[in-house]
């Protein structure tokens, strides 16, 4: 009976699918926590390959990665390369991770050298 | 390290980095080799384990498999440029080195079926072999894990 077994294999791929869509996934935000919090620190490296570009950032407590939008929204929001450094101080606005035990968050807002700029602007929380 | 560090520094990395219409074009084509690729050879297991009897497999086995062998290539061409925008992320990310591993098992598996006269004697007209039947099973089980680890790389 191999297609009874073929179909057992798929069916079970299937759910496994299904719950691997589940997995926190870094492209939405449902890994991150509601509230939003405010990181200080300094540029540590700075990358603006897709999928997301990306800041390190070097805070008291540790290294910090910070996610930002996809490169379209990131560009549009006037960040792109040149316009910050590494060593430049910068205060990223957004939501950190749920999983209390990883430095990640993915800003809504970073200020860099008195710079501003809106990632996502209809997400920003003021108080 | 420092030369996968220098990948991302490539003109062609460079270029998928600042043009984010380049990029999702590569990604586009790396799903359509991944879909060719997938469709050519799960019409090729199937039709090996039994299904659609009436379909000659003398005729359909070296068309499909020449097919899923151009969406591997185009999956592994379209794949190292993705990769090299950011190598070091995806060398420290377990699901893309699940996946990797995956994809070699998979290609395993076709050298395998090649280098046997299973394969001979489907291509004259006879019934696979048990072996083959089995390579059909490992081939399903493989590629469709594999699919899974890389859509996993983006979500750990």
């Amino acid at each position: 009976m191999p297609r009874l077994s073929i179909t057992r294999i798929l069916a079970g791929t299937a759910i496994a699918a299904l719950l691997a869509g589940t997995a926190t996934a870094h492209h939405g935000w449902s890994w991150a926590e509601a509230d939003q919090i405010d990181l200080k620190g300094t540029i540590q490296s700075i990358s603006f390959a897709p999928p997301h570009p990306t800041l390190e950032v070097k805070a008291d407590d540790g290294v910090w990665r910070v996610e930002l939008g996809n490169p379209n929204q990131t560009q549009r929001s006037g960040f792109v390369e040149g316009q910050a450094k590494v060593g430049d101080q910068i205060t990223a606005t957004g939501n950190r991770s749920e999983d209390r035990s990883e430095k990640r968050m993915k800003a809504v807002r970073i200020v860099v050298s008195g710079k501003t700029f809106d990632i996502y602007p209809e997400r920003i929380k003021t108080n | 390290m420092e030369f996968l560090a220098s990948l991302a520094e490539t003109p062609l990395a460079r270029a998928l980095i600042t043009s984010s219409t380049l990029y999702l074009l590569v990604n586009a084509a790396h799903i359509l080799g991944i879909g060719m690729l997938f469709g050519a050879i799960l019409a090729l297991d199937l039709r090996l384990l039994g299904l659609a009897p009436v379909v000659p497999l003398a005729v359909i086995a070296p068309y499909l498999s020449r097919l899923a062998g151009a969406g591997v290539l185009v999956a592994i061409v379209t794949g190292l440029c993705l990769f090299s925008v950011r190598p070091l992320e995806y060398v420290r990310n377990p699901a893309f080195l699940a996946k990797l591993g995956l994809v070699a098992l998979g290609l395993l598996n076709v050298a395998v079926v090649h280098f046997n006269s299973g394969w001979r004697t489907v291509l004259v007209g006879n019934a696979p072999t048990a072996a083959l039947r089995f390579s059909a099973v490992l081939s399903i089980v493989i590629w469709i894990s594999a699919v899974i680890a890389g859509r996993w790389i983006g979500f750990l």
